[in-house]
This record gives structure tokens, C-alpha cells and sequence, in this order.
């Protein structure tokens, strides 16, 4: 009975500590620098060679359109990686076409796009348009796929598509040559392949928050998508596969960490599960004899 | 006075003491909290490591409201409380303006403004009822304020369900089911002769969950012993959702606690 009780009393830990020991796993890692391997996975680098590819056969007629489908609560996990995809599609001079369907991500996007055209000196309508946002997701999708300029007659300022560079020649969906949609949850990753690529038959890729990674896989086996990034480990890949590290890899320390400390907290759970039941075996036993 | 009356009496006594006491320890916690947060800032502003200015004042308030925030995980609190209703309000009040400034006035009233001043046609009359038919149709859901006309909100959402089926069922049909049915039905020997083992994962695991979900028989013997090699693909799967789960959370507690000790206490350097 004593053994039981020291045993409980042992595992039988406040939340609150567990809750210390992950802030504790987080920050400190933040503060004692230290380098980790990170190699990009086979659905990270389909995504980078596509972009290869289409700078390799296209060069700078060659056009992605990306759709920014998140607001601020999902930016800690995929604006590291929309960073990294817009200075790779940037470094191999290829047309850049930005729009999206979550409303509350307008003013998110626009200033990541004005921060990277800035540092890359990009020129608006020549090298790269921002859509906006239209409602409408699946329809607005379908539309897209039909006729492009009927769906966006106009950027996000009001002038007319047919006067840029990048969106002049572009009459559906089919002609971008690659698509990549930044999803945090509905009117994304989902709605693009349901109503555009498995409509149209273009290529596209998913970029997404790692809750929603699992749930894709899916759509990468069957081809329906080219690649996958999820969450921060797949913009830490990103980031290591354009050599332009930011705060995915930056994350990199302290998330591994976080992971081995609730790796260790599941083991003791665990072994308290197992030791708890042995000591009770044990005692009805004796109890029997 | 009845036993029952006094037992009541005494009760509600006690409530009301109990929440003069609450909300004593709330305005307690709000003095602390906002004490505390004052004498950091002028600490971090008299140092020069936060600059005064709109970016320096959202920067504090950021700094506050996650703190607040995530006070949540002590326990329940006035603070998170107070950070919460700021989060549901200006996340309100924000959507309201963009989609005023990005949906109604771009699509609508510009868009109106525009075909109104050119010279009028009949390509031009269809161009303005495909702007005003579906904005009456949605202003119709307002009309379940007022209960004697409620029932023209009806078309608003039988149009909506109309189109919504209308344009999922077939798409999805096509890209849930026989999209998903190619990688399913893979040969499962590779050119060379060997075993393509990943297409035969795929097939017990898709026969051996559609097993599981068969409950027209009973789950013994043969079916049992399917069903429960499917349980094991269900809980495979379960784990990897939950795995990733817990990473996207970190990651959020790892933006916010790089904004808290970079931002604003600059501890992180680099």
C-alpha cells in the first residue's frame, strides 16, 4: 500500500508542471544556440523542383500563382514557409501571381508581399501582382478555372489585369504553371483540389498547418498534389533547401525539445501506468494466499 | 419564516458574499497584472530597448494580451477573460471593415458606380442585375429580425444549399472517391517481380478499415480479426493526427514566447 501511494504521489504531477518544463524546453533552447540536421522531405523537395523546373523550362515567362488561405492565428506556422517559397520563386525571376480566400489574411499577405518585393527589388505588374481577396471559394475556384480574367478583372487596387505582365497572357487556371495554396483550414488546400486541380488538371502543391498535414497526405498519393509542406518543420526544410535560413529553422531548437520533454512525460505516464498496475496485481495476489 | 425560507435566505447571503469577495480578488489580479506590466515597459522604454511609438505601444499590448492569454493555463482568470472579449471584439471589428472595404464597396457599389455611368444596354442592364439579384438575395437573411417577414430569409439559404449541393456533389464525387479509388488499387508487385510494399500497406489497410466499418456481420472470427488489424490502421492514424497536432501547437507557443523574449524583453539575441 505504502509503495502505491509513493508511486502516485511520484507521477501524480500538477499540470502546471508539466506546463513549466515545455515553456522551460521552448526558451531555453531560444537562448543556447545549436545547430540540428535538417534534411528536407521527398513531399518538401517536390514542391522545390518543381520551382527549379519551372524556371528550368519556363525562365522568366514561367508563372505560380499562390493562394494565401490563413489570417494571423496560423502565421507562426506559414508565413515562414510563404517567405521562403516567395524568395525562391523571386531568386529564379518567375512571375509571381498572389491572391486569397480568407478575408482576414488581405492585410497579412499585402505586407508580406511589399516586405519581400522590397528585398528582392521586385517590380509591381512586371514581376508580381496581388489579386486580393473575392468570396465565393469553390465558385470563385471554378470561375478561375474557366476564365481568369472573368474572375479577377482587377488586382487588389482596381486595375485591370490586362495591363500587367505577369497576369496578361494568363486565361485560366491551366496556365500558371505551378499553384500553391498556403492553407490554415477551410476555403484552401481542400476547396483548390476538389474544385480546381481535379477540375482543370493543373499542377499544385499544399502548403499547410501540421494539424491539417495529416489529412493531405491523401491527396499527395493519389496525385492530386505535386507536394506537401506541413507546419514549421516543413518550412524549416524549405528554408534549409533555398539556404535561407529564417524562423522555421530558427524554431527548429526548441520545438525539438519541447518534443523530447513531452516524449519523457508520456514514458513516465506510462511507466506509472504499468508499475501501478504490477503493484496492484501483486497485492490481490497476496490477498488470495 | 419557514425552515425552507431561512435555508434560502442564508444561501443567497452567502452567494453574495462570495461574489463581492471574487470580484475584490478580480480587481486585485487587474491592479497586479497591470502594475507589473507598467513598471516592465517603463523599465524596457528607460533602457531603449523598446522604442516609443505606435509599433513600440503595439508591441506592449501584444506583449500583454498573450501573457493574458495564456494565464488561462494557471487557471481560469479575469485576465484571459478581459484578453478574450479583446480578441472576439477587434477580430469582429476587423472583419467587418475589410470586408466592407474589400467585398461590399469594391463589388458592390463601385461595381454599380461604374456600369451606371456608362451609356445604358442591355449587356449592361444583365451586368447590373448580376450584381443587385444576388445582393438582394443576401440581404434577405436580415429580414429574420423582424418575425412577421422572416420567412424570405428562407430563399436565401434554399439558393445557397441549391448551388452548394449543386457544385459539391459532382466535384467531390470526382475528387473524395474516384481520385482517391487510383492509389488505392495499385499492383501490388512492382515491374521487376519484387513486392511494391507500399501499395500493400495501402491495401490491407484500406480493406481492413472498410472491415471495421462493415457492421451488417458480426465482429467474430475471421471479420474480428480484420476489424481489429483495421482498429490498428485507425489508431496509427489517429496517433500521426494527434503528433502533428501537438507540433502546430508548439509552434504557436514558440512564435509567441520568441515575440515575448525578442520583441519585447530582448533576451533572444540573434
Amino acid at each position: 500500500m505504502k509503495k502505491i501511494s509513493i508511486v502516485r504521489s511520484l507521477f501524480n504531477l500538477d499540470r502546471r508542471i508539466i506546463y513549466l518544463f515545455i515553456f522551460l524546453s521552448i526558451l531555453l533552447p531560444f537562448l543556447v544556440k545549436f545547430d540540428l540536421p535538417i534534411k528536407a522531405a521527398k513531399n518538401v523537395r517536390n514542391v522545390y523542383d518543381k520551382i527549379e523546373d519551372v524556371a528550368k523550362t519556363k525562365g522568366e515567362r514561367g508563372t505560380i500563382l499562390l493562394s494565401f488561405d490563413f489570417d494571423n492565428a496560423s502565421r507562426a506556422e506559414l508565413e515562414p514557409m510563404a517567405k521562403a517559397i516567395i524568395a525562391h520563386i523571386f531568386k529564379k525571376n518567375i512571375r509571381l501571381v498572389v491572391m486569397g480566400h480568407w478575408l482576414n489574411g488581405v492585410e497579412l499577405t499585402k505586407t508580406l508581399l511589399n516586405e519581400m518585393s522590397a528585398e528582392f527589388k521586385k517590380k509591381y505588374g512586371d514581376n508580381y501582382v496581388y489579386l486580393g481577396y473575392r468570396p465565393g471559394v469553390q465558385i470563385l475556384i471554378v470561375n478561375m478555372g474557366k476564365d481568369f480574367k472573368s474572375a479577377f478583372q482587377t488586382d487588389s487596387q482596381g486595375k485591370s489585369t490586362n495591363d500587367f505582365l505577369v497576369t496578361k497572357n494568363i486565361k485560366t487556371l491551366s496556365d500558371f504553371d505551378y499553384v500553391i495554396s498556403f492553407s490554415a483550414g477551410s476555403g484552401g488546400i481542400e476547396e483548390w483540389v476538389v474544385y480546381g486541380q481535379s477540375k482543370f488538371h493543373f499542377t499544385m502543391a499544399g502548403a499547410c498547418t501540421a494539424v491539417m498535414a495529416a489529412d493531405y497526405f491523401p491527396f499527395l498519393q493519389s496525385g492530386q498534389l505535386n507536394g506537401l509542406i506541413g507546419g514549421l518543420a516543413g518550412a524549416a526544410q524549405y528554408e534549409a533547401l533555398v539556404g535561407r535560413p529564417g524562423s522555421g529553422i530558427d524554431g527548429m531548437r526548441p520545438q525539438s525539445m519541447a518534443h523530447i520533454v513531452l516524449i519523457i512525460f508520456i514514458l513516465l505516464g506510462n511507466i506509472y501506468y504499468l508499475t501501478d498496475k504490477y503493484l496492484k496485481n501483486k497485492k490481490q495476489d497476496g490477498g488470495v494466499h | 419564516m419557514s425552515a425552507i425560507d431561512t435555508d434560502s435566505n442564508s444561501n443567497s447571503n452567502s452567494d453574495m458574499n462570495s461574489n463581492s469577495h471574487n470580484k475584490t480578488n478580480e480587481w486585485w489580479i487587474f491592479a497586479v497584472f497591470f502594475s507589473i506590466i507598467i513598471i516592465a515597459n517603463a523599465i524596457l522604454l528607460g533602457s531603449g530597448s523598446l522604442k516609443w511609438g505606435w509599433s513600440g505601444v503595439g508591441i506592449m499590448m501584444a506583449a500583454a494580451f498573450t501573457i493574458g492569454l495564456y494565464s488561462f493555463l494557471y487557471q481560469d482568470n479575469p485576465l484571459f477573460k478581459m484578453a478574450e472579449h479583446f480578441y472576439v471584439g477587434i477580430a469582429t471589428a476587423y472583419l467587418i471593415i475589410v470586408t466592407w472595404y474589400s467585398v461590399i464597396l469594391t463589388d458592390i457599389i463601385y461595381a454599380l458606380r461604374d456600369l451606371w455611368s456608362q451609356p445604358f444596354s442591355s449587356t449592361i442592364f444583365w451586368q447590373m442585375m448580376a450584381i443587385i439579384l444576388p445582393t438582394m438575395i443576401g440581404l434577405l437573411v436580415y429580414t429574420r429580425l423582424v418575425p412577421s417577414i422572416s420567412w424570405l430569409s428562407r430563399i436565401t439559404f434554399a439558393v445557397i444549399i441549391g448551388f452548394g449541393s449543386g457544385l459539391a456533389i459532382p466535384n467531390a464525387i470526382n475528387a473524395y472517391i474516384l481520385e482517391q479509388l487510383k492509389p488505392s488499387m495499385m499492383p501490388l508487385w512492382t515491374s521487376a517481380g519484387g513486392i511494391a510494399w507500399g501499395a500493400l500497406v495501402i491495401f490491407f489497410g484500406v480493406i481492413t478499415t472498410l472491415v471495421y466499418f462493415f457492421f451488417s456481420l458480426e465482429h467474430k472470427g475471421v471479420i474480428g480479426k480484420t476489424a481489429k488489424i483495421g482498429i490498428w490502421f485507425l489508431m496509427i492514424s489517429f496517433g500521426a493526427s494527434f503528433g502533428y497536432t501537438v507540433m502546430a501547437r508548439f509552434s504557436l507557443l514558440i512564435e509567441r514566447i520568441n515575440f515575448l523574449f525578442r520583441d519585447w524583453i530582448p533576451l533572444i539575441n540573434g
